[in-house]
């Protein structure tokens, strides 16, 4: 795994306002659904992010490939501060940070044929002079993502969620970028085609070289997918470590509850696992708490977790941790 | 409160949209003085023209022309027509009265006519009476109501002698434009019940109550009927507008003294000021019929806050 | 990869899908035979019609249907208005007008509302309160009334007519277009192209427009009604058409005056016009079921 940083985040903020008064201009408060994240993505390798509903984890995608405009913070990418560039520079950087969705339902032009649907970015980009070789580009991906060329002049309606989920995948890869966002990819999909769609998108890695940030809140396919796991809640990351790192040892008693939460497939040590409950309201994204995030959760929690907000920190080489315990 | 707040003060925008637009239309041409002097303008000289344009104060700029009018405007002052030799104000209120009085046996009849064989198409469909009642609406919709009108003078005023066709006063008078000007909007009506209420037919609220065993009767007028009037009352709301307008065409062809064939009159005697006053009365009238009936909707469906 | 696709279905059998379904309603197909009927007459007028609607002669005016002039040997099957002209050439060549007026103004209103209802539905923000807040006030006169005090001032005339009512139709189209593309707007497939590097109006006129043509569609073909109807009425109060084309509307404010002496000045050029609008409104009705019969409550 290569050592150069292929992204690096830096304090990124992203706050949604919320409006009110008579025309909608009055604005009322912020929802921190993103508020300080700071970490770096290796080239090559799979940066998995967990973390619950809410906590932020598909917005730092959506606002990494601009999606959404930070609030704060910056986006470097390949040496570039994206905060630097024009509106039009960033659109074309696009071919080089993809990203995949999660509903393969909601994410293909029902009204377009699925040669359309990936042979647009190419066009787009301008990556492509004539039809023929248009053409060559999109069935070379389709074969890649495993359909036949045979499916491209079909509507996305008459194939089911795991085809559509590769029709998906192979329309964010073929402008070929370097930086790929993984929402959830096989969250919607049944459960015996997620393990066919993951082994596809660990082949395309290592095949085009891809690096990706993967997103999701099945812990124990983050584990196996990902070089590093970075843990978010409620906008802050609370720690991230090398994925065998990260589950033999955790820090932060938030990863510690998730992690205690994971089925074991044997029933007799499934019995014997205690499990961490966590009780307590999950605070306002609007107005989170003065101190630690989690420290209205936390079984740990002491004074000072309340107050002071713990400091996002390198504890032991490549684990970072944000907790007062640690 | 919001929504009503919210309301009011898009009529108000609205209120200033149709008085620009009333001002505006006398510089549609470019010039108002032409469009005052219309053909006049031929057998006077230059000198004429313009003495009548610093006389009418047609020489001052648009925005100090727009305040005069706006100004005359509140004090009822919408110029004088030289055809009826009065204010045009009084020209277009003294036959508010008439129009009104259509427009709202127009209504009447529309409605009285309309629910009921809605309702009976509803609960009978795809049955001869269902047929019957969808083909006339369809034809209601379809017939020009001019023809229409046209139609019932010869048959009922000149074939038969029934009705008189022309001039107001007694209720004879009223029938038939009062059915010419209803007969889009029945027809409209008609099938916007039918359908509504088999819409709501389909719904499961309705099922429950069949499977409570209650009358079938309770269901249709009780369950299904109360809810699918929210839509009708707002189509009804909305039909005011045709109405308004429509009585334009009705009032010409029954020589009803309205506000509408006046309008046409004055159109073709060039008596702009009276034109630019009827217009701007039905605009308004029709601009707080909304307005009301925007309210009641509010006030009727629990589920509507802005 | 052995998972289940449902069967193929290409362009091509959509289309035959269409004229089975057509066929199978009586009538809708009446109502498209009568309709072709007037657009036949409307494009090949000169052979229908075979005489010239404008040529009088004030010696065979007001004369019955049947009548057959002596001079000439020719035949008025309808017989002749005021002026002598030939009632049945005229119905024909109004034909033309109605259609003309009605697709053109449509075209004009449909374009202009659909432009204006992406921009504010897709962009938002104040270009979007502008539009809306005009649209208000447009709705806020009875459509026939801001057409009628428009056509006053400037005087009877065709393209005159056609721009206004084009100019105050397209708010119906605006309103169902914005709405539509505000619901759309939100949908993954949108933010996909955004995150491709998609322009604008590449993703407004190639990704949202292909998906909301059929309440436009529908919207359309009504609107076609309304706009003939619109015409004729226009040109009855004699604010439309010019008095020399020949146009329904005219022909029956012409022949009011004649009612229960020359009752065929009337009676074709109202029953053309009625009938036109039903097949029309029919096959509207038809168009909307078969599109999406969710339609129901737009018009």
């Amino acid at each position: 795994m290569n050592k150069n940083i292929l992204l690096s985040i830096n304090k990124l903020k992203l706050y949604f306002p919320i409006r009110g008064g008579l025309i909608g201009s009055r604005i009322k408060g912020y929802i921190k659904a993103v508020d300080g994240v700071t970490f770096n993505i290796y080239e090559g390798e799979t940066l998995g992010l967990v973390g619950e509903s809410g906590s932020g984890k598909t917005t730092v995608g959506r606002t990494i490939i601009q999606l959404y405009n930070p609030t704060d913070g910056d986006v470097i990418f390949k040496g570039q501060n994206l905060k630097d560039l024009k509106p039009e520079e960033i659109r074309k950087s696009r071919r080089y940070m993809q990203i995949i969705f999660q509903d393969p339902y909601a994410s293909l032009n029902p009204q377009m044929r699925v040669s359309e649907i990936i042979g647009r970015p190419l066009r787009i980009h301008k990556l492509v002079t004539t039809k023929a070789e248009e053409t060559e580009r999109v069935n070379e991906i389709l074969n890649m993502v495993g359909l036949q060329n045979s499916y491209r002049d079909r509507y996305p309606h008459e194939f089911s969620g795991g085809q559509r989920q590769r029709i998906g995948i192979a329309r964010a890869l073929v402008t070929k970028p370097d930086f790929v966002v993984c929402d959830e990819p096989i969250s919607a999909l049944d459960v015996s085609i997620q393990a066919q769609v993951v082994n596809l998108l660990e082949r395309l890695q290592s095949e085009l070289k891809l690096t990706y940030l993967f997103i999701a809140h099945d812990l124990s396919m983050i584990r196996y997918l990902s070089t590093r796991v970075a843990v978010m809640y409620l906008g802050k990351i609370m720690e991230l470590a090398r994925s065998g790192d990260l589950y033999e040892n955790p820090l932060h008693p938030y990863t510690k509850a998730l992690l205690s939460a994971i089925p074991i497939p044997d029933p007799i040590l499934e019995k014997q696992q205690k499990r961490i409950l966590l009780e307590g309201d999950i605070p306002n994204p609007a107005n989170p708490p003065d101190g630690c995030n989690f420290c209205t959760r936390c079984p740990l929690a002491i004074e000072l977790c309340f107050k002071v907000e713990p400091e996002y920190r390198e504890v032991e080489d490549g684990h970072f941790c944000a907790c007062h315990l640690v | 409160m919001q929504y009503l707040i919210k309301r009011l003060l898009q009529t108000i925008i609205v209120v200033i949209g149709v008085s620009i637009f009333a001002f505006g239309m006398t510089f549609l041409t470019g010039d108002p003085t032409e469009v005052i002097l219309g053909d006049g303008a031929d057998r006077m000289s230059v000198e004429e023209i313009n003495e009548f344009r610093v006389k009418m104060g047609f020489d001052k700029p648009w925005y100090v022309q727009y305040f005069d009018f706006t100004w005359k405007a509140l004090n009822g002052d919408f110029g004088y027509s030289f055809i009826r030799h009065k204010p045009a104000y009084e020209v277009i209120t003294e036959r508010l009265p008439a129009t009104i009085q259509l427009a709202a046996v127009a209504l009447v009849i529309s409605t009285v006519i309309s629910i009921p064989l809605g309702v009976i198409s509803a609960t009978k469909p795809h049955t001869l009476i269902d047929f019957i009642v969808t083909m006339i609406a369809l034809v209601g919709q379809s017939v020009p109501s001019f023809w229409l009108g046209i139609i019932m003078i010869l048959i009922f005023g000149v074939y038969l002698k029934w009705l008189p066709i022309s001039g107001s006063g007694s209720w004879q008078q009223l029938i038939m434009p009062g059915i010419t000007l209803a007969a889009f909007s029945l027809a409209r009506n008609m099938r916007l019940t039918r359908s509504s209420m088999l819409d709501f037919f389909q719904k499961d609220f309705v099922r429950t109550a069949r499977s409570k065993g209650i009358s079938e009767n309770r269901v249709v007028y009780i369950h299904v009927l109360r809810n699918s009037l929210l839509p009708i009352v707002t189509a009804i709301g909305l039909q005011m507008g045709y109405l308004l307008g429509g009585s334009i065409i009705t009032e010409t062809i029954f020589g009803w003294p309205g506000v509408g064939r006046e309008i046409i009159s004055a159109i073709n005697s060039h008596d702009i000021f009276v034109v630019q006053a009827g217009v701007m009365m039905l605009a308004l009238i029709f601009t707080f019929v909304n307005l009301i009936v925007d309210f009641v909707y509010a006030w009727v469906d629990p589920r509507i806050h802005y | 990869m052995t998972q289940d696709i449902s069967p193929l279905t290409d362009k091509k059998s959509i289309k035959s899908q269409f004229f089975i379904r057509l066929f199978r309603s009586k009538t809708a197909l009446i109502a498209s035979v009568i309709l072709l009927l007037v657009c036949f007459s409307a494009i090949f007028a000169p052979i229908v019609a075979q005489k010239d609607p404008a040529s009088l002669s004030l010696m065979r005016r007001l004369k019955a249907p049947g009548f057959v002039e002596k001079s000439t040997n020719l035949q008025f099957i309808l017989g002749t208005d005021t002026l002598g002209r030939d009632v049945f050439s005229r119905l024909v060549y109004g034909a033309r007008i109605s259609l003309v007026v009605g697709l053109s103004a449509v075209l004009l209103s449909g374009t202009i509302g659909i432009l204006l209802g992406l921009i504010a539905g897709y962009f938002g923000g104040v270009t979007d309160s502008i539009i809306m807040r005009i649209a208000d006030i447009q709705l806020s006169f009875p459509t026939i009334l801001l057409a009628l005090a428009i056509m006053a001032i400037l005087g009877p005339g065709l393209e005159k007519l056609i721009l206004v009512l084009g100019l105050t139709g397209w708010v119906q189209y605006g309103r169902i277009v914005r709405g539509q593309v505000l619901s759309i707007k939100q949908e993954e497939f949108i933010l996909a192209a955004r995150a491709t590097g998609e322009r604008n109006w590449s993703i407004i006129l190639q990704q949202i427009l292909p998906n909301i043509w059929s309440p436009i569609i529908v919207i359309a073909s009504f609107s076609v009604a309304s706009n003939i109807i619109s015409e004729a009425s226009l040109s009855f109060l004699g604010v439309g058409v010019p008095p020399q084309i020949p146009s329904w509307g005219i022909m029956l404010s012409e022949g009011r005056q004649y009612v229960g002496i020359a009752e065929w000045l009337t009676i074709p050029a109202g029953l053309a016009i009625s009938f036109t609008v039903l097949s029309i409104n029919i096959i509207g009705d038809w168009i909307r079921d078969y599109l999406d019969p969710k339609l129901k409550n737009i018009m």
